[in-house]
């Protein structure tokens, strides 16, 4: 397809836009690849970019994820539909989110007010819980992909195994009573 | 190679290395540097195993030297820097210019000057990628924009390196080169390969720059061959050998510079989306084509009709591809993400009058959709 007559096809607002937040070494960019080979595995279109400073561990570190149907143009998250926080800065960079959009965040990394935006579930604590600290990025990603169904659930495990395949069913069943569908 | 049609989700610098690998090249030679780096990785894991060599050289002066070495030797070469390994490279892409080697370097451009706001996208090597090897030449250059024209565009900086017999830029950026998509690789019979014509001559007879007899790009004998000769960064006849001769250097030069500024049209990539009859249209490459992008499909833009020139490849300039639009008259806005580097060369081809529109960002960060539609209304409209 041209880029001409992708561009015809595509109709603008046709996007999700994902942002996947925390600190260099949480392996962000790993599970934004995740989704993005999901989404591309069951035909949707995916881009993924990165933001990171110089040291790439210890830092402020996202992902941005873009899923359509149809190519996507700009590559950047202009604003999202559903923010992963995973550390107190992360949060805190997104706690303004458009209305109906999600703000998932790890509350164990997390100090809010009563009443504040978004919705947390202790990621860490399960993580440490069930031995699977190695695979704390893939658990936080079933969370989202529970509570958002940005992908289907089953895109991801066709993708993973082992301790990340637990991990991620681990993720899911946190927010079981708050699962999309 | 890619063996199926199967759909990926790739990253453009790793598209970058598969369109190398279905071109032919079996070399590459290189200092990692970021945002290059995953180019020069996949590399080192898949050219020995396609029986290629990788070479991770104690610097960026040596990795040209070795990238035009093993193109002479016969192979396609290529290398991957960013930023200050592209200013190291400069000397020794002048060898590949005066000796005519074919070889790639894969600029992927970060923030400068030096090592510069690291590791930030920019387009600011736009100029440098003419201009920055001293002395009177030209340039092939192509700027791709999304990870499957990593892909497509590499394959054909290969194919013109070796028409042209001349080092070819792929002048890619932070965000296209460190961006994951979508795509879908052809197979390798579907990509068109030019392969290096070699001597039939007598070694005796073979003179390696024979261009007025023997076409623009004369074969090239691989060095170790039967065919001895002699490949020279100064100026030389077209057996090789030094002649200072000025009718000889004015013959080399022109040579040099003619043999791609006239061969422009079969060069030239570019693309015109958008509405027909646009009231501005954007002139960009790289990264910044992206946000042009979003714009058309977000039109009207502030009750505008936009459209877009994309430029996939910026050397030798495509004067043709202006000729219509100046002949409508309608603005154009250059967009790219340096001090203003093309708008220069678009100025020049539309003339002092022309309504030619600079929207310039030099901060490491790109222009937005929002900043872009901004721009045409208050300076455009």
């Amino acid at each position: 397809m041209s880029r001409q007559t992708a561009l015809n096809k595509a109709k603008s607002g046709e996007r999700t836009e994902i942002v996947l937040a925390g600190v260099g070494g949480q392996g962000l960019v790993f599970i934004g690849g995740l989704l993005g080979r999901a989404a591309t595995a069951r035909g949707q279109h995916a881009v993924q970019t990165q933001s990171f400073g110089v040291a790439s561990r210890g830092g402020f570190t996202k992902s941005d994820i873009i899923l359509a149907e149809l190519p996507v143009a700009y590559p950047m998250v202009t604003e999202p539909d559903a923010v992963l926080a995973l550390t107190d800065e992360a949060y805190h960079r997104y706690a303004d989110l458009k209305p109906g959009a999600l703000l998932l965040y790890d509350s164990d990394n997390v100090a809010v007010d009563e009443g504040a935006p978004g919705r947390g579930f202790p990621f860490t604590t399960a993580a440490r819980r069930e031995n699977l600290e190695g695979s704390y990025n893939v658990l936080a990603l079933g969370a989202l992909v529970g509570m958002t169904q940005v992908v289907p659930e089953d895109a991801i495990r066709e993708a993973v195994d082992g301790p990340n395949l637990k991990a991620f069913e681990l993720g899911l069943m946190l927010v079981q009573d708050e699962r999309g569908g | 190679m890619p063996s199926t049609r199967e759909r990926r989700f790739m990253q453009g610098n790793e598209a970058v290395l598969e369109g190398a690998l279905a071109a032919g090249a079996r070399f590459f030679a290189g200092y990692p540097i970021t945002p290059s780096s995953e180019i020069a990785q996949a590399a080192s894991v898949r050219l020995p195993a396609l029986g290629g060599t990788y070479l991770q050289m104690e610097d960026e002066l040596a990795s040209m030297a070795a990238v035009v070495g093993a193109a002479l030797a016969g192979e396609k070469s290529f290398t991957a820097t960013s930023g200050p390994g592209v200013s190291l490279m400069q000397e020794n892409l002048g060898v590949a210019i005066m000796a005519e080697v074919p070889c790639v370097v894969v600029d992927v451009q970060r923030s400068g000057p030096s090592t510069g706001l690291a590791t930030k996208p920019a387009q600011a090597d736009t100029m440098q990628a003419r201009w920055g090897s001293h002395g009177d030449h030209s340039a092939i250059v192509l700027a791709p924009s999304s990870v499957q024209e990593c892909f497509d565009l590499t394959v054909r900086a290969f194919n013109l390196a070796e028409q042209y017999r001349h080092p070819v830029y792929l002048l890619s950026d932070e965000i296209v080169g460190h961006m994951r998509e979508s795509v879908t690789l052809p197979e390798a019979d579907e990509v068109d390969i030019i392969t290096r014509r070699k001597p039939d001559v007598d070694p005796a007879d073979y003179r390696p720059h024979d261009w007025e007899s023997d076409g623009v790009t004369p074969p090239l004998a691989p060095f170790g061959s039967e065919y001895i000769y002699h490949a020279n960064s100064s100026m030389h006849d077209d057996t090789g050998f030094p002649n200072a001769d000025p009718e000889n250097a004015r013959r080399v030069i022109s040579h040099l510079h003619d043999k791609i500024e006239k061969a422009v049209d079969d060069i030239a990539d570019y693309e015109l989306v958008g509405p027909e009859d646009p009231d501005v249209i954007i002139v960009t490459y790289g990264c910044t084509a992206r946000t042009a992008e979003q714009l058309v499909l977000d039109q009207p833009v502030n009750g505008c009709r936009v459209s877009l020139l994309v430029m996939r490849s910026l050397w030798p300039f495509p004067d043709a591809a202006f000729a219509e639009i100046r002949a409508g008259g309608i603005p154009v806005v250059v967009a790219e993400m340096n001090l203003g580097q093309m708008v220069r060369e678009v100025s020049r081809v539309m003339g002092p009058d022309y309504p030619c529109h600079s929207l310039t960002k030099s901060n490491g960060i790109p222009i937005s959709p929002r900043e872009m539609a901004a721009f045409i209304e208050e300076e455009v409209l």
